[in-house]
């Protein structure tokens, strides 16, 4: 080297390293919007000088590699918080649904039509014989029960649509699945190539994909994320399932439960219903199998136990024709489980009505009674009012405890992906700055080879001349 | 080295929008609905609690139902009680009259018609309903005084007594058996009248029918100061209750409700949070370095 065409050839590197920095920022700039996508920059450094007697002559630039900023412990935490916040999300959204049901400013709880069955008696114990009183008695029993059935009804209803879903989040989640073991094993092969030419950084774009896949997979379902030597990466389910090894993914399995009917998720014929937590299905879960499940068996336990002490207390008394009380509502089952779904009057003759406690028919006393049972503790221990009024504050809680979580959720994500960006996002005030740097370079670079030229053509004209 | 800044303020201005968004649902509802406690889980124990006070304003609205519905039941056995009692004294008036020794026998079994015509109305007048409830039956539900074919009248109700619950865990008892307001044995307004006619027809001493008799009437007039002292307290209840259930409004009001000027400023500052933080996201990001680049030359 040395020389004049030592000289082109060092502007030469600078212009060929100004230009794969001007391809970057461009690349930089053309995904400032790209979800997932991690700032790249430039490794320069320069070439082996050469030395020439004493003197040592440096011999140009090389490009290192282009690296993408990344930061994959952040990347990590940032998936795991999306997970819980996306669980509390969709439990959110679904015991919100549920709430509206159980509210009883607007009309639609059950303490109104608990009261008017429990004051049907009462108002029957001012006029005993009275026929359109005691089918006041017999309206106002259906009508509990009808409300009873509704309730049941539409947590079975929102149990089946969160079914649904999950066996789409289900099949999404092989589908994130199958799409990060086939990059695991493009990973592999790029990190392979990449070792072999230093200025490449395949396995880094690669990597950013995955990672945005994996954000979407912990969107859906709470996982863990761990890194192998090789850039691949292992992902398992938060209690230890692998659903991705190496280029290998492992499909989940949504099926309904043959006894309730309920999507149950296996992983290779092992039920993970009861474990999985986070995401999408975490929440969906948590909602069908602990919040609904939850309201639902308070709703058996208060439809049990108002059939039973009104039953009990029936059978105390004696119908209009002097006849021992028969039951007002059907026999709940033992385990109180679709108490409510089956609640039902048992009498359509308003003269069975067991308003006496003697047999004779204008005795109301046994209707009073009825009537008190409203504040009579059942076998749970509460009276109906406040079984009932128990059930709303639980429900409340969960709900605005789920809601506050999810807020602070949120608030810590919007933290970290703003922590993210900080270090990996593209700015465009950078990118600019980057622009005319290079081009300066890169226009600089090429004064030195016109100049280099222009003394070559003094040279030459000198040579003519002589 | 300055630390590098998050240049996507997008996603700040997201959360920030979404939260005043949020609040200003939030205003928005109560200012519509009135209330505070708009789900349980706005204010859980609230909500709960508020079950309980509708539950005891519905106990409320019905004790008033039942005070009316006894209080006319009883406002009708008490003027019964007051026509019985008339027909009584008249009676009375026509045994006076019978026990003057100047009146033929003839005139006598006039006075004898006459009462035994009372009788019947007054059997009419005990065998009273009120919606199809016989008010002097005790709890039987048959006609309680029936006139046998010698002309006697035997009670063929019962001696029990019905209540009804008027304000929380208090009852009243809404009437009295057949046989405790027409007397049993010499007090029996019936058997009196019988044996005052009997007498006057017999011509004989209309003394002791008469002494019976005053002694049917005075236990009818006591009988019927029970109808009156219990419309009167009636009354008083319904007083109690309306106050109770003005209380219960207010006691729910607090727990559910918000006042009308508090919800419009909470509505008024919502709104002017949200306007700043729409202004604010207007602003991101309209200049770059880029704005300021001298545009390439050819």
């Amino acid at each position: 080297m040395g020389g004049l065409s030592g000289i082109t050839s060092i502007a030469l590197s600078g212009l060929s390293v100004d230009e794969a920095a001007l391809s970057v920022t461009s690349n930089n700039i053309a995904n400032v919007n790209t979800p997932g996508y991690s700032r790249e920059v430039v490794d320069v450094a320069q070439t082996t000088p050469i030395n020439v007697g004493q003197i040592t002559y440096g011999t140009g630039v090389t490009l290192q590699s282009v690296k993408s900023v990344r930061d994959n412990i952040l990347a990590a935490r940032i998936a795991d918080e999306n997970g819980q916040q996306s669980q509390s999300q969709s439990y959110l959204n679904t015991m919100n649904q549920v709430q509206t049901m159980f509210n009883d400013d607007s009309g639609t709880g059950l303490q109104s039509v608990l009261s008017s069955f429990y004051n049907s008696f009462s108002s029957l114990a001012t006029n005993p014989t009275s026929t359109s009183m005691r089918e006041s008695v017999i309206t106002a029993a259906q009508n509990l029960a009808t409300a009873f059935n509704q309730d049941s009804t539409s947590l079975q209803s929102i149990s089946s649509s969160l079914d649904q879903r999950v066996t789409s989040d289900v099949s999404q989640v092989n589908s994130l699945t199958a799409q990060i073991a086939q990059l695991n094993a493009q990973i592999g092969q790029a990190n392979a190539a990449d070792t072999a030419d230093s200025s490449s950084d395949t396995a880094g774009m690669l990597e950013d994909q995955q990672s945005q896949l994996v954000q979407t997979l912990s969107g859906l379902l709470g996982t863990q994320v761990n890194q192998t030597s090789n850039g691949m990466i292992t992902v398992t389910t938060s209690n230890g399932a692998v659903l991705v090894a190496g280029n290998q993914s492992y499909n989940l399995d949504a099926q309904p439960d043959p006894v309730t009917g309920h999507t149950q998720v296996y992983s290779q014929g092992i039920n993970l219903t009861s474990s999985l937590s986070g995401g999408d299905i975490g929440g969906l879960l948590q909602a069908r199998d602990q919040g609904i499940a939850g309201v639902q068996s308070q709703l058996d336990t208060l439809a049990a136990g108002i059939s039973n002490s009104v039953n009990t207390q029936s059978a105390a008394g004696y119908d209009l024709s002097g006849k021992a009380g028969a039951a007002l509502f059907t026999a709940p089952p033992a385990d109180v489980t679709g108490a409510a779904a089956n609640m039902a009057v048992n009498i359509t003759d308003p003269s069975q009505v067991a308003a006496a406690s003697t047999a004779d028919a204008g005795d109301g006393s046994n209707a009073l009674a009825l009537a008190n049972l409203q504040s009579t503790a059942m076998a749970n221990g509460q009276n109906p009012i406040d079984t009932y009024s128990t059930l709303v504050s639980d429900l409340g809680n969960n709900v605005s405890e789920a809601s506050t979580e999810n807020t602070a959720q949120g608030l810590v994500l919007t933290q970290l992906r703003q922590q993210q960006s900080n270090e990996c996002g593209v700015s465009l005030d950078e990118e600019a700055v980057n622009l005319i740097q290079y081009q300066q370079a890169y226009e600089a670079s090429a004064r030195v080879i016109s100049t280099v030229s222009n003394v070559i053509s003094t040279l030459m004209q000198m040579g003519g001349n002589a | 080295m300055t630390i590098r800044v998050n240049p996507n303020l997008y996603l700040e201005s997201l959360t920030e929008l979404s939260q005043t968004r949020q609040a200003e649902d939030t205003a928005l509802e109560q200012v519509s609905t009135g209330l505070r406690v708009n789900n349980p889980s706005d204010d859980p124990s609230a909500a709960a609690a508020n079950v309980g006070v509708q539950a005891q304003l519905a106990n409320i609205d019905q004790y008033t139902t039942n005070v009316t519905s006894v209080s006319s039941q009883m406002q009708v056995a008490n003027s019964t009680l007051s026509s019985a009692v008339n027909l009584l004294n008249q009676a009375i008036t026509y045994g006076t009259q019978g026990g003057d020794s100047n009146l033929t026998q003839a005139n006598r079994d006039t006075l004898a018609t006459q009462i035994q015509s009372i009788q019947s109305e007054l059997v009419s007048l005990a065998n009273t309903t009120y919606q199809g409830q016989y008010l002097f039956a005790g709890t039987a539900n048959t006609q309680p005084f029936q006139t046998n074919a010698n002309g006697t009248v035997s009670y063929v109700g019962n001696d029990g007594t019905n209540s009804a619950e008027i304000s929380p865990g208090t009852k009243v008892q809404t009437s009295l058996p057949g046989s405790q307001v027409f007397g049993t044995g010499t007090n029996n307004v019936f058997t009196a009248l019988s044996q005052l006619s009997a007498t006057l027809t017999s011509g004989g001493d209309v003394t002791t029918a008469m002494a019976n008799l005053t002694s049917a009437y005075n236990n009818v007039s006591n009988q019927q100061v029970f109808y009156g002292n219990a419309v009167s307290n009636l009354e008083n209840t319904q007083t109690y209750l309306n106050n109770d259930k003005v209380e219960l409004s207010t006691q729910q009001n607090n727990l559910v409700g918000i006042d009308t000027a508090t919800a419009v400023s909470n509505l008024e500052q919502a709104e002017t949070t949200r306007q700043a933080a729409l202004s604010a996201a207007g602003q991101i990001g309209q200049v770059s370095l880029l704005n300021y680049l001298p545009a390439p030359t050819a």
